[in-house]
């Protein structure tokens, strides 16, 4: 059963390829049907695989399909490495993404390019496979690259607007910086080990010198900053909400975002090698960037916006626990996050489908009694990402939060601080779409909770898709409704898995840590080991239950009995993004620019006149040569004369030399 | 040496060349370094030589003999060893014959002479 | 009697050799200065009369009748040669009077 693993990438490769043949001629609704069933038919032979795996030793398989480079010492093999990491990861991407897949036949119905939107989701549940289940670093990263373009290709899918072109843009160069780290460690891997295949460089690991282990780990991690939006890198994401809501939910909230997550779980021995300096510096970039993150989602006023910041601070969350040394705890919190991530994703899809394509939420409210499904379900999203027990995302960040406090507790203290915002901003986020008063049909300018303080703020969102111009127009009537079943359905299958996927790993007792003793053979070993009393436990989930709990109560007092006012919490600063944005832009027009220009001169002026010199010089020297055919019989003489005058020269000198 | 003044005498050359002026350059000056030094360096190696210059085998083909006389011992020489090279060059010299009579006939018609340069109409009329 | 007996310098064969180079120098020199082809042909024969010469002085200096040998058949090829050139010069006279070897500068690069 276990060799079926090639199965699972091969049927979203077999959809991808269908599609691109016959999708115009399927049309509507086929070919997103062929596509779920793809993706749908991954998740069983994923399930199947996965019981298989159990009886395996050591819970690890690997299957090589075929020699991919054969460059002498360079040999490079196409093989899937199935262990209990790997399979994981694929039972929540092909399960999240065939959800996705199911709702997105409703969202995008009536779509001009219907099909070839099914054909780029497969493409990249391919690639996202592929990244997951590879056995060396060059498979990875053929999936690292593929999830890149196909995220290029879906944020744009909408191109007709040049401001989602951009975004996809923004995307693809973004991950690009980062891409180059992860290149470079690829290649340091090489040289030091002479192998890029997992399963050989990494139990040897601990081998190597400090400082090349610190070298590989650094550079790799750049790489996941690139890709999951960490601090320097981060300004991709909340663009990206330009393209399609179910791109948002299956790219940037499940799957794509988490490659980062993966590969520094997957290269945990090597980074238990470097220097421990790395390991703080991720945990503190981490929750730094959850911080940042959690602060700017306070002030959004787009739907999605919010929800992609409150993504970048969540991944934080998650490097925060690779950093302390709690690598299983990252996986952890990467499935639960998956599941509520996805199905706020999807519920922000459905409201905005319901309200005619609108994303601001100062344009929304009291959305509970017309849209009760998406309602439902996404307040159990929202409790799940608050940390409401016995929801999973309070099972999973206070995990985190544990490791995070057996290693520093600054850190434990960010974490609880930047959870309570989470809670906050969550459910602002809440309130503004489903409670309170009915805004949609309001003409002015939407001044009802945010007094004049947000005006600033609104001028300056100009960056924001949706928002519509500043001066006041007649809308057309909206009229809210609920969505098909076929988004609805997707929306409860999440909202159950939100609830009870915190089960996996109850921390108690031995037997309840299903997750962390099925991760055991690969985050085991140099994983920390945090072991506090029971006690001590019920006492910290306390802790994280209360601060969840006021984040909620403050929200209350701010959005739905106004006691403080908006203006403490909703700062025009956070809006802009800390002015992070603002501050690349002006640096690459102006100094950027200044070097690329420069750069630009050397390559045209250098190089290519270096290329064009010898080309020139080739025949300016023709030129001159060619002075010699004068085509006068006497020239010919006197050149056989000077010949001949030579020759005796030399014959002459020869005997005296 | 007779033909060319025949020669001379039926193409009536009653123009001197111009001899002052050069159309290529420095051909003049080449032309007397490299004969000079042509010169030289043959005198140099004869002079300095002397009888030492020639250095093959002695009396290769024949011995000059003392009994016949000159003319006699060539023409042996020439009927007995070089008889092929000697039957070649009178074959030679009578194809060179024919090719003169055939060069140097009047042809029945005179077709213009195509020029490199643009020629206008009359001209061209004329030297048909 | 000798010819050698008469003079004051002693005439070894080497002055022949001279004589031959002297010749032949003179000829080359007019082939590249001169543009009348008949003048150009003058020199070539020259030329050759030079080489026959050395030939013969050679054949002397080696006791050979190898170089009068040859002086036989670079005569007969040199008058070949003559024969067909002067035709040549006929035919391009007769047409275009006037004619020198600076005319045929059409493969100029």
């Amino acid at each position: 059963m276990v060799s079926l693993v090639w199965l699972i990438p091969a049927l979203p490769l077999a959809g991808f390829v269908l599609l691109l043949l016959f999708g115009k001629r399927l049309g509507e609704p086929a070919s997103g049907w062929l596509a779920t069933a793809m993706v749908a038919g991954a998740f069983v032979v994923a399930v199947v695989a996965f019981l298989g795996l159990r009886n395996e030793p050591d819970h690890t398989y690997t299957q090589t399909l075929f020699t991919w480079i054969p460059a002498g010492s360079f040999t490079v093999d196409f093989g899937f490495l199935f262990d209990p990491l790997s399979s994981a990861m694929l039972l929540f991407i092909t399960g999240v993404g065939a959800l996705i897949h199911l709702y997105s036949i409703g969202y995008m119905h009536g779509d001009k390019r219907y099909p070839q939107f099914f054909l780029y989701l497969n493409l990249f549940v391919f690639s996202m496979l592929m990244l997951v289940l590879g056995d060396n670093m060059l498979v990875t990263f053929l999936g690292w690259e593929g999830v890149g373009v196909c995220s290029y290709f879906l944020i744009s899918f909408w191109f007709e607007k040049p401001a989602n072109s951009s975004a996809a843009k923004k995307a693809f160069i973004t991950n690009r910086v980062g891409d180059w780290g992860f290149m470079v460690g690829i290649f340091v891997t090489w040289f030091t080990f002479g192998t890029i295949q997992y399963t050989q460089f990494l139990p040897v690991s601990q081998g190597a010198a400090t400082t090349t282990a610190t070298v590989i780990s650094v550079m790799l991690f750049i790489g996941a900053v690139g890709k999951s939006a960490q601090l320097p890198l981060y300004l991709w994401l909340p663009d990206a909400m330009a393209g399609p809501t179910p791109v948002s939910a299956l790219i940037h909230a499940a799957t794509m975002v988490t490659a980062g997550v993966y590969l520094m779980v997957r290269v945990n021995p090597m980074l238990h090698a470097a220097s421990p300096w790395v390991s703080t510096m991720i945990a503190w970039i981490g929750v730094g960037t959850a911080l940042f993150a959690a602060t700017i989602a306070i002030a959004q006023h787009d739907i999605k916006k919010v929800l992609a910041y409150s993504t970048v601070s969540q991944l934080g969350y998650m490097f925060l626990a690779i950093g302390v040394g709690g690598y299983w705890v990252a996986i952890f919190h990467m499935i639960t996050h998956a599941f509520f991530k996805a199905l706020l994703f999807l519920g922000a899809g459905s409201v905005i489908h319901g309200m005619d394509d609108e994303q601001d939420m100062r344009r929304m409210g009291a959305l509970r009694k017309l849209m009760p499904i998406t309602a439902m379900t996404f307040i159990v999203g929202w409790l799940a990402i608050s940390g409401v027990p016995p929801f999973s995302g309070f099972w999973s960040k206070d995990e985190i939060l544990t490791y995070a406090l057996h290693q520093n507790v600054a850190l434990y203290v960010v974490g609880l601080f930047t959870a309570l915002l989470t809670a906050f901003y969550m459910s602002r986020e809440v309130y503004l779409v489903f409670y309170g008063k009915a805004r949609w049909n309001e003409t002015d300018e939407p001044t009802t909770l945010e007094a004049h303080a947000n005006v600033e703020a609104d001028v300056a969102d100009a960056d924001a898709v949706s928002v519509p111009d500043a001066a006041p127009e007649v809308r057309p009537e909206v009229h809210p409704h609920e969505s098909p079943w076929v988004m609805t359905v997707p929306l409860v299958v999440l909202a159950l898995f939100a609830a009870v996927a915190g089960f996996l790993n109850l921390p108690f007792s031995h037997s309840t840590k299903y997750l962390e003793n099925w991760l055991e053979p690969v985050t085991g070993r140099y994983g920390a080991e945090v072991t506090y009393s029971n006690p001590t436990i019920v006492v910290l989930l306390c802790i994280s239950t209360v601060v969840a709990l006021t984040g909620i109560a403050v929200a209350y007092f701010v959005y739905i009995k106004p006691r403080l006012p908006v203006r403490w919490f909703e700062h025009p600063v956070m809006a802009k993004g800390w002015y992070y944005d603002w501050a690349v832009t002006w640096f690459m027009g102006g100094p950027g620019r200044i070097a690329f220009d420069a750069i630009s001169w050397f390559d045209r002026t250098v190089i290519d006149g270096a290329v064009n010199g010898v080309g020139s010089l080739t025949r300016d020297a023709g030129d001159v040569l060619r002075k010699a055919q004068t085509g006068y019989v006497r020239t010919y003489a006197l050149g056989i004369a000077i010949g001949a005058v030579l020759l005796m020269a030399f014959v002459l000198m020869r005997g005296t030399i | 040496m007779v033909l060319i003044l025949f020669v001379l005498m039926l193409l009536g050359v009653d123009q001197e060349e111009d001899l002052t002026d050069e159309p290529i350059i420095g051909q003049r000056i080449l032309a007397g370094v490299a004969g000079l030094a042509l010169l030289g360096s043959v005198l140099v190696v004869f002079i300095r030589g002397g009888e030492q210059v020639v250095t093959g085998q002695h009396s290769a083909t024949a011995a000059l003999s003392k009994d016949l006389s000159n003319i006699a011992q060539l023409g042996r020489t020439i009927f007995t060893t070089w008889i092929f090279a000697f039957e070649i060059t009178a074959g030679l010299l009578t194809i060179a014959v024919i090719g003169a009579v055939v060069l140097s006939r009047r042809p029945d018609s005179y077709e213009p002479i195509p020029e490199p340069e643009s020629m206008d109409d009359d001209t061209a009329e004329e030297l048909a | 009697m000798t010819l050698a007996s008469l003079s004051i310098v002693p005439l070894s064969p080497v002055w022949y050799l001279v004589l031959g180079a002297f010749l032949f120098t003179i000829g080359a020199v007019g082939l590249l200065i001169r543009r009348n082809p008949l003048v150009m042909l003058m020199c070539v024969e020259l030329m050759l009369n030079a080489v026959t010469l050395t030939f013969v002085t050679f054949g002397t200096m080696l006791n050979d009748i190898g170089g009068q040998v040859i002086v036989f058949f670079v005569l007969v090829v040199a008058a070949a040669e003559v024969v067909v050139g002067l035709a040549i010069i006929v035919a391009v006279s007769r047409r275009r009077p006037g004619a020198n070897a600076d005319d045929i500068s059409l493969l100029r690069g």
